[in-house]
């Protein structure tokens, strides 16, 4: 499970975790045991819990031994039993991984699990570091891209919406990976801060020296994924930022700079997806 | 293969309670034969509850 690996990140956030499956208490035992999980695995073996929340898979025909399974997915609830946040996916294949939890709703990268920067690039005005959500990944999950722009003292650039300047742009370029754009989502972007600029009585949306800018990406499954991964099983995503800088009393030109994502793909669990509950949509 | 009766919806699945409701009571054993409910699992800022499919398959 990579959520293992995540617990203590959660745990820095006040939150303990726990998963619950349809299994009996003896697999998830023996299945703690093999994977080295110190968390609560729940047992719902009736689907009792599964079914109070209405997350029955109803695909699953009934008499089937995967009959009483849920629609996979992951609550945050807060200390009274309020769901804060839940992460749920139309696509069976789809996973939500622990650490795009982690970036979504807690902006935080997880540093503790030492997520290699894949690519640091200086331009004139700033810096901009490349990193990705999970150093290892499989077909069907999604990570999260995320940019790390430094700004240096004095220097802001432009939020979305501005007028008259260039905002900050970050463009992929999924083509060159032989892959479509729809596995990227559009940027995440922080609040804005309203710079006044006396000199020329202008009020502009600005962001200053740190900027955090997050997208997801679905990593393809099947063909896609072939076609993408290099014989070392690596995917390589390149893009560009693009930006003008200004600082109080001038502006210069805009400046592009290459970034650029790498992420080691593993192979299927198949102790936990069989090939033969794959999603098959052609045999529909 | 569809012999295990996993069949293709294109409908949007259920997700269950929305984002502000309350979860519904569970009392649960654990993988050490624990009994485990909301309140003696969550953090101090609660708890990531995860659904998963199984652990044997």
């Amino acid at each position: 499970m990579e959520l293992r690996a995540h617990v203590l990140e959660f745990q820095k956030h006040g939150l303990s975790v726990a998963a619950i499956s349809y299994d009996s208490p003896e697999i998830l035992k023996d299945f703690a045991a093999r994977r080295n999980i110190n968390f609560p695995l729940l047992s719902d073996a009736d689907s009792r819990t599964i079914r109070a929340f209405g997350i029955l898979n109803e695909t699953v025909q009934h008499g089937s031994s995967v009959y009483g399974v849920p629609n996979p997915g992951t609550y945050v609830i807060d200390a009274k039993g309020v769901i804060a946040a839940k992460y749920f996916e139309a696509e069976y294949a789809e996973r939500v991984t622990a650490s795009d939890i982690l970036v979504r709703r807690f902006g935080a990268l997880p540093a503790a699990l030492d997520v290699p920067a894949t690519n640091r690039v200086e331009g004139q005005h700033l810096r901009v570091t490349a990193s990705t959500s999970a150093r290892y990944t499989i077909g069907g999950q999604k990570i999260a891209l995320v940019l790390t722009l430094e700004m240096k003292p004095g220097i802001h650039v432009y939020a979305p919406g501005v007028q008259g300047y260039k905002p900050v742009e970050w463009e992929m370029s999924p083509g060159a990976a032989g892959l479509p754009e729809r596995l990227f989502t559009p940027v995440t972007w922080p609040p804005s801060k309203m710079l006044r600029l006396k000199a020329i009585d202008e009020t502009v949306p600005v962001y200053e020296k740190r900027l955090r800018l997050v997208r997801e990406f679905t990593v393809p499954s099947d063909q896609l994924l072939r076609t993408a991964t290099s014989s070392e099983g690596r995917i390589a995503l390149d893009g560009v930022l693009r930006y003008q800088a200004c600082d109080m009393t001038t502006c210069y030109n805009q400046e592009t700079l290459p970034v650029h994502f790498e992420v080691q793909v593993l192979r299927h669990d198949t102790e936990r997806v069989p090939e033969e509950l794959r999603r098959r949509p052609e045999t529909q | 293969m569809l012999l295990l009766g996993v069949t293709l919806v294109a409908a949007a699945i259920s997700t269950g309670p929305s984002v502000g409701a309350k979860i519904p009571g569970f009392s649960l054993t654990d993988q050490n034969g624990r009994t485990r409910e909301f309140a003696n699992l969550k953090g101090p800022k609660g708890l990531v509850l995860v659904f998963f499919r199984s652990a044997d398959w």
